[in-house]
């Protein structure tokens, strides 16, 4: 299919063009109870196709998907009209870079046995305990992205993804309670899914003797599932990455300035963010972005400063900057304070929210707390509900953070941020 | 490939042959899916028409189902991956037997004015007025305006059925960005959404609407915290019935014990006056079709009815494994996914209660007017929504007193205790794409009704 393509490209003579293909195959198997209920194998491809034309001083373009079986020759001459229909600012879409970082290509997919094997051994374990396994999902991905540009470029690169979910229920104070964990690496031994299951089912556990929280005014501990969930549930939906993005600068939407600090006032440690795709099996590690710009590691707030936007050719043209590569790996600046200091009496641990969903544009959220800790005469005691309340800006530049290292699903960072001032809505 | 119907019936009847001859049960399922987006900033114009085409084939052993799927159609690869998918199944002769009534059959959305036979420019041109619009608006530090049009064909085969369906849907999306007095950016989202062309007809009105209520938001403050006596409107009593409630009445969720819900069938929820239902058949709205992947044709289903908790919406394999009624809910994000029971257009049915009189009814209050997402928690019922825009009710009437990023916590049972009246007023326009968890996204709509809800827990 990429031939005739081509073929039509060369014929049709827009002024530039880019195919990107996809191939992805998969493996997935899913347990409901201690039942196996389905297994799924297979491979997709998908096809798309950017034509571009200049027109004066704009350029117009546009983007078509090419399935198997469509009429090639109409599909682009279509996608050419449109194009010529569009008058955007003109930039270049295409350079001749070098310098591409070599990633490592991945292991094979587990088989179905190894996979239904590692599931099975997680049941075994949870039987030993007063918890059930109510349904496990194991997702295994391979995949392979070819792009083909009319510069003559040809850059092909191979990933990897796996992804865990399972479904914790326990009896306790609270009666009978579930912990929904999940969790997505690039490999599915980064995964560990024995220790992905006992670790959770402490959380469960906690959950279901946890009470209702009362109003909270104080520090609250960011830890596992809910730090990070705050700096990557996905790229496009954390607030800093979306405001140092070059694409919301040029729409006028940035709060951030290069140079200038990201919040007037900032109490505690000073943070860094950086966009690095080029951690070794990162879970967000990219060679090139679909533009064939070279993957490189991006500051892009150091000790509270705004250093620089993430761009892609586009947005880098028409900021008159340099792009920068896929958006990686979110790494986030250790402290110098222990971890073990924040949990001082009268602070409030949150290890896992509902659902963290900040306002991109604001910062705003309201996130309901699933497992939270009080912290009292030196002991934790279990809370689940209430919404911690507050703005991701005025949080990063109130916050304190541990010496010690963790990582989960992209984030590289500290194992605990404590944040200043925070409100918790309770009874 | 075949591209033809009757190419098609003639290789996925062969395939099903091949299931049959090692498998219990199986079936086939094409998503032929087109996409064209129109996207327009101040500055910029986005054109992308994409799409995917595959075909996903299951066996089911007895146990549990066999999958595979392809995106290359060619009649020898499909022939090549039954058989292989089929390989060393053994059927369990005391397994789980479907029950499937024979049935062919073809549908169609219908339309005033089909997307398809519009040209480009006239796409465009939607897109560009209301951006023109915006632009004039010296308020706004921006705004974005989307054409969506999609087309999906999906066909079923199975021994007993060969269905087909064409759904096409059309939204017209418009946001205006403004910048409130602490310099925060803030956005206001209106939509419209038909099948065909005729979504486009109000553009301009549309526009106007999300510019005010941009002004509106520039002076939005965030919500003191606490119990406030509420108006819900159809946005956000979309979003309670779907996320707080049809959520723990998906089948699959159910029978994992997941879902508070089971404890609760058959037993008394809310007011006589309080039904939620869950509806694919409903014409013309984004969550509607007429079968779902697995071949079930589309009907209501009660979730609860006069205020009793009723039947649950399901997938084939947990209706039968419970031995409770299909529903039409047996759905996949694509053809490389697997079906769960999922939500369609899921609202609060139609009250008797005059809008006005609702209002009438709260002295000091808030109306939430809409935006927002939530996350389901079947087995607590405990209710997160967020990003709720809302607007302040003194004396019965809306006064200029404006709250952005609002959220709705609490427990079900007492929230929908505290339902007092439900509208007459009834309105489903919104899209929405809902996850199972933080995956496997499927259309739905929201709206409904307005809810009267007193002791509301906002933050």
């Amino acid at each position: 299919m990429k031939k005739e393509i081509i073929k039509q490209l060369e014929r049709e003579k827009p002024d530039f063009w880019k195919i990107e293909q996809a191939e992805i195959e998969r493996r997935n198997i899913y347990f409901e109870k201690s039942e196996e209920e389905s297994f799924i194998s297979g491979k997709r491809t998908d096809c798309l196709v950017t034509v571009y034309k200049k027109i004066g001083k704009t350029l117009g373009e546009s983007a078509v998907t090419i399935k198997e079986g469509d009429d090639i020759k109409r599909k682009i001459k279509e996608a050419i009209i449109a194009a010529k229909l569009i008058k955007n600012p003109y930039y270049i879409p295409f350079e001749k870079f070098s310098g591409y970082p070599a990633l490592k290509k991945p292991k094979e997919l587990p088989s179905y046995e190894e996979l239904r094997k590692n599931v099975k051994d997680c049941y075994a374990e949870m039987k030993k305990t007063d918890a059930k396994l109510n349904a496990f999902e194991v997702f295994a991905k391979k995949s392979k992205v070819a792009v083909t540009t009319s510069l003559g470029q040809e850059l092909e690169e191979e990933h990897s993804g796996a992804y865990a979910e399972c479904v914790i229920t326990i009896k306790g104070k609270r009666g009978e309670m579930e912990y929904v964990p999940m969790r997505q690496e690039a490999l599915l031994e980064q995964i560990d899914l024995k220790e992905f299951v006992n670790h959770n089912y402490h959380i469960a556990k906690d959950i279901s003797n946890s009470s209702s929280p009362k109003t909270f005014k104080g520090n609250v501990i960011l830890t596992g599932d809910a730090l990070g969930e705050f700096f990557i549930t996905s790229p496009n939906d954390n607030p800093s990455i979306f405001h140092s993005s070059a694409r919301f600068k040029f729409m006028n939407l940035s709060r951030f300035e290069i140079g200038k600090p990201i919040e007037m006032q900032v109490l505690g440690d000073k943070i860094t963010i950086k966009s690095n795709p080029l951690i070794k099996d990162g879970a967000r590690s990219a060679a090139f972005d679909s533009n064939l710009v070279p993957a490189r590691e991006l500051v892009l707030i150091e000790n509270g400063i705004f250093r620089n936007f993430l761009a892609s050719k586009r947005y880098a043209d028409y900021l008159k900057i340099k792009p920068t590569g896929p958006v990686g790996n979110i790494e986030v600046g250790l402290g110098n304070t222990p971890a073990d200091d924040f949990y001082k009496d009268g602070n409030c641990e949150i290890v896992s929210f509902s659902w963290f969903s900040p306002s991109i544009y604001s910062g705003d959220f309201t996130a309901e707390v699933r497992l939270g800790y009080m912290i009292k005469d030196g002991k934790k005691i279990p809370f689940k509900g209430g919404m911690l309340v507050g703005n991701y800006f005025k949080l990063l530049a109130n916050c304190i953070l541990s010496r010690e290292k963790w990582s989960k699903s992209g984030y590289y960072g500290p194992k605990a941020i404590m944040f200043g001032n925070c409100l918790i809505s309770g009874s | 490939m075949p591209n033809k119907g009757d190419s098609f019936r003639k290789i996925f009847k062969e395939l099903i042959g091949i299931i049959h001859s090692k498998a219990a049960y199986g079936n086939v399922l094409l998503i032929d899916k087109s996409a064209l987006g129109v996207m327009q900033d101040f500055s910029t114009v986005d054109i992308s028409n994409t799409g995917e085409c595959g075909v996903k084939i299951r066996a089911f052993d007895g146990e549990k189902w066999h999958e595979t799927f392809s995106t290359d159609l060619e009649p020898e690869n499909l022939r090549k991956i039954t058989k292989d998918l089929v390989k060393g199944i053994r059927i369990d002769p005391n397994g789980i037997k479907f029950v499937e009534e024979k049935l062919e059959k073809s549908f169609s959305s219908r339309f005033q004015k089909d997307p398809k036979k519009v040209p480009l420019v006239s796409k465009i041109a939607v897109v560009k007025k209301m951006i023109d619009y915006l632009k004039k608006q010296k308020h706004l530090k921006n705004g974005r305006a989307f054409y969506d049009e999609e087309v999906v064909r999906n066909i079923f085969c199975s021994k007993n059925k060969y269905l087909e369906q064409k759904i096409s849907k059309v939204t017209l999306i418009c946001m205006a960005m403004v910048q409130d007095k602490d310099g925060q950016t803030r956005f206001s989202y209106e939509l419209n959404f038909d099948s065909g062309f005729e979504a486009t007809k109000n553009a301009l009105k549309l526009a106007k609407k999300a510019a005010g209520e941009a002004k509106n938001l520039s002076n939005a403050k965030k919500i003191i915290p606490g119990k406030y006596h509420c108006i819900l409107g159809p946005k956000v009593t979309g979003l309670l019935a779907h996320e707080s409630f049809g959520h723990g009445m998906e089948s699959d969720t159910v029978y994992k014990d997941r879902a508070l819900a089971k404890e609760w069938k058959g037993k008394r929820i809310a007011a006589n006056f309080v039904d939620i239902v869950d509806d694919p058949s409903f014409k013309n709205k984004y969550g509607s079709f007429f079968f779902d992947d697995e071949g079930q044709l589309a009907s209501p289903t009660y979730l609860v009815k006069k205020g009793i908790v009723g039947n649950y919406i399901t997938e084939m394999l947990t209706a039968t494994k419970m031995k409770v009624p299909r529903s039409a809910n047996g759905r996949c994000e694509s053809f490389d996914h697997k079906c769960y029971a999922r939500m369609t257009n899921t609202f609060f049915g139609r009250g008797k209660d005059d809008l006005k009189d609702m209002f009438r009814n709260v002295k000091d209050g808030i109306f939430l007017k809409g935006r927002g997402g939530g996350m389901e928690d079947p087995k607590g019922w405990g209710v997160q929504i967020q990003s709720v825009f809302a607007q302040r009710i003194k004396n019965g009437r809306l006064v200029n007193e404006y709250y952005d990023d609002v959220g709705i916590t609490g427990f079900l049972p007492e929230i929908l205790k505290n339902v007092k009246q439900v509208s007459k007023e009834f309105e489903i326009n919104d899209t929405g794409h809902c996850g199972k968890g933080h995956k496997e996204w499927a259309d739905v709509s929201t709206g409904g009704s307005y809810l009267r809800i007193e002791n509301l827990d906002l933050a």
